[in-house]
């Protein structure tokens, strides 16, 4: 049984229906419309993306899915998936965006992870330049919040 | 290229507190997210830290406050004297409207279910006489629903209005008396006092007479969701016969931890009353006679003392048995070290029988320092038992000969108990399935080979040493046998701990261990050729977790924990001894331990000394 699937720039894709359905959307659609031969269109991912998404999706097939909000936060991230996920931060933030959009979890938390790595050790000028923040904080407020919070750094 | 701002709240969820203080400095919007993430579970350190969180709480915004759910603070060692929280505890009731959870946490363990430290020494813990001054007047507030810390005496009977939400519980002996006074058995299920209840801490503190069927069967009434139930430092003397035992069927793991047993029939009793047990955790001491010994002549009793033993042994593999499905099962003291012995010993015939269906995932034992015989062996090479096995806590002996030579000119260690663990004739599939391992040794004087550990248990993730001396090198045999050149490990906890090289012991973590991300040395003697030694690693470490370094014979005054960034090393962090009164003193003297990473998540440092006395 497969699913195709339809990118933002017109690339047709066949993947198993079990692969698609690690998409929560992809799956609640199936169910919405039934068997049926039409590709779903996905008009914000593009086919760059979605292949990227797909291979995620095909490896990571027989994982157990865990709602556990804990587990989820305190596992590390398996060598496979640092590897795939070791690309440009464009391409980083759209796998992100397309994780989100598509409502896959798990692959969610991978990317949330990879940009929590990045941000650590870094300063805040290092993360704003990363994200293209503008510091709209003064000074006087900086100290204020440095003085408020110093307890938590840990001495 | 940039993400959407919603976005940023998954991201800022996986940083620990202390990237939080950074990401706030971002902008306004990155502000506000990252202090409700920072406020939302508080960690507490040392003395020091919580006089600055005490004292900044009520200034901080009503908003911030509102997101605290949980607040941890360790009560252990690394605290110079004893816990107080003092007025503290009055100023948390008073500014956080949502506080869930207050936890005080200590070195055995109870850190480990949370991210922040994955220390686990809890089968072995350190004595548990001093947490009487622990006992704290929490005052009661509306929200909270987990209490892990004994509360003073009746300070308790205030917070019997949010009973009926409480998850988690600790009491004394008295206190449980008190409640059932309070709040008799009753037969509908409707009154329960504690309905839902989960985990339930008794802790008897022996000042209490003694605990009695009706006890058990007050909580099987009043706590019909329990699951966890552990009882301390309790006395349970003569059961009458004719007690009828109220099954609680939704207790799944039963913890004795230093418990008095005077008559053996309470063992197949607790079988029966707790069907269900997946944990069983002993740690207890049983009678030197079975009950119908007792009425023995007392001059005919001297040659029967083996026989009782063995019934006693029997007794326990009995209990052990009867849970049929059983994962967990912990030793830790029977009352006669050799009797932990006998059971495993017993154990692993059940199994060779086949009247035992051994499921244990999770098995942890102490046969005392003497009493290791070849029986370890015998296990370790019981494929029954170790196949599916994923932990393993178990004391060594004391190895033969404390070789003064290095290990590389030792010829082989294959006798047992050897030179070194693990000894190079052991079977080689014994261990390689373990993903957790803990040894421990009482008097400090075991040798055990780092490389031919992780050779024998390759797939090895948390590694916890107590008590041994700790080469890098194997004997001449295990050099010769092939070797990965890189292991999974990502935890690796040392407790009083000699390391005879430190140089190979750093060039050991730092090219081999790819994946490490726990480190913790307490009370560790470090010998390092060097005199000021850089442990240099190339990994992101969750955890530091650094106290009382002895190195070359001088104890480490401060840690200098350096961070990568770009190409060269950035001092983050040098800590500031605390005296006594919460101050920083900067005067002591005393080498610096350094170490570099790329970062790490938590680093706690202590000087304390005499950290396990």
């Amino acid at each position: 049984m497969s699913v195709r699937l339809l990118s933002s720039d017109s690339e047709d894709f066949t993947v198993a229906k079990e692969v698609a359905e690690r998409s929560m959307l992809i799956k609640n659609m199936l169910e919405d419309v039934g068997d049926n031969d039409n590709p779903i269109p996905l008009p914000n991912v593009t086919a760059k993306i979605l292949r990227k998404v797909i291979e995620w999706c095909e490896h990571h097939l027989g994982d157990p899915v865990t709602n556990d909000e804990n587990e989820r936060r305190n596992t590390e991230i398996d060598e496979w998936d640092q590897k795939f996920m070791e690309v440009d931060q464009e391409t980083l933030f759209d796998i992100i965006l397309a994780a989100n959009y598509l409502d896959i979890k798990p692959l969610l938390d991978v990317g949330c992870k990879t940009v929590a790595n990045m941000i650590k050790g870094k300063t805040a000028e290092e993360i704003r330049k990363i994200f293209n923040i503008v510091n709209d904080l003064t000074p006087e407020e900086e100290a204020q919040i440095r003085k408020e919070n110093e307890w938590a750094e840990d001495r | 290229m940039s993400l959407p701002f919603e976005l940023f709240a998954p991201i800022i969820q996986h940083l620990p507190p202390r990237y939080l203080l950074t990401t706030a400095l971002v902008s306004h919007a990155w502000y506000h997210l990252s202090l409700t993430y920072l406020y939302r579970i508080i960690y507490i350190h040392t003395r020091h830290q919580q006089k600055r969180f005490i004292a900044s709480l009520p200034a901080l915004p009503l908003v911030y406050r509102q997101s605290i759910e949980a607040v941890y603070v360790n009560a252990g060692p690394l605290h110079n004297g004893p816990f107080t929280f003092g007025d503290g505890m009055q100023v948390l009731a008073a500014n956080c409207p949502h506080l869930h959870t207050f936890a005080l946490v200590s070195f055995d363990g109870r850190f480990q279910s949370h991210p922040l430290v994955t220390l686990d020494v809890c089968d072995f813990s350190v004595s548990t006489a001093g947490n009487w001054k622990f006992a704290l007047e929490l005052p009661p507030i509306a929200s909270l629903h987990s209490i892990r810390t004994l509360l003073k005496g009746r300070v308790l009977l205030k917070h019997i209005p949010i009973f009926h939400q409480l998850t988690d519980l600790e009491l004394s002996g008295m206190q449980l008396s008190n409640l059932m006074h309070h709040s008799p058995t009753t037969s509908t299920p409707a009154s329960s006092l504690l309905p839902a209840l989960e985990t339930l801490e008794l802790r008897c503190m022996l000042e209490f007479s003694s605990l009695q069927a009706s006890h058990l069967t007050w909580i099987q009434q009043h706590c019909p969701r329990l699951g966890h139930l552990s009882l301390k430092t309790a006395r349970f003397d003569y059961l009458s016969p004719t007690t009828q035992a109220s099954i609680h069927p939704s207790v799944v793991s039963l913890a004795l931890k230093d418990v008095i047993i005077a008559d053996d029939a309470w063992l197949p009793f607790f079988a029966s009353v707790y069907p269900s047990l997946q944990s069983l955790s002993l740690d207890m001491h049983l009678p030197n006679r079975p009950r119908f010994a007792l009425a023995i002549d007392v001059d005919s009793q001297t040659s029967y003392d083996d026989f009782y033993q063995e019934l006693m042994a029997q007794a326990v593999v009995d209990l052990i048995t009867a849970c049929k499905n059983l994962t967990s099962l912990s030793i830790a003291r029977l009352g006669q070290a050799w009797l932990i012995a006998e059971v495993i010993d017993e154990l692993v015939n059940t199994v060779d029988l086949g009247t035992w269906d051994c499921r244990l995932k999770r098995l942890a034992f102490d046969y005392g320092a003497r009493h290791s015989d070849p029986r370890t062996r015998r296990l370790l090479e019981c494929p029954l038992i170790m196949q599916q096995l994923e932990v393993l806590h178990v004391s060594l002996p004391v190895t033969r000969h404390p070789p003064s030579l290095p290990p590389r000119n030792i010829s082989s260690c294959d006798q047992f108990p050897s030179f070194m663990f693990p000894p190079c004739d052991l079977a080689p599939e014994a261990m390689v399935n373990l993903t957790s391992l803990s040894l421990y040794q009482e008097y400090g004087n075991t040798h055990a080979s780092l490389m031919q550990l992780l050779r024998a248990c390759p797939a090895l993730i948390t590694l916890t040493l107590r008590g041994i001396v700790l080469h890098y090198d194997a004997c001449q045999t295990h050099s010769q046998a092939p070797s990965p050149s890189k292991f999974d490990l990502v935890t690796l906890s040392l407790l009083e701990c000699d390391v005879s090289r430190g140089d190979l012991f750093y060039a050991f973590l730092k090219h081999q261990l790819p994946r490490l991300s726990s480190l913790a040395m307490v009370h560790v003697r470090l010998n390092h050729p060097d005199p000021d030694p850089l442990l240099d690693l190339d990994v992101a470490l969750k955890s530091l977790w650094i106290a009382t370094i002895n190195l070359n014979g001088l104890l480490c005054a401060f840690l200098c924990f350096h961070e990568k960034q770009g190409s060269g090393l950035v001092v983050r962090y040098t800590s500031q001894s605390v005296s006594g009164n919460g101050n920083p003193n900067v005067s002591s003297v005393g080498p610096s331990l350094r170490v570099a990473c790329r970062y790490a998540d938590h680093v706690v440092f202590s000087r304390v000394e005499g950290f396990f006395n």
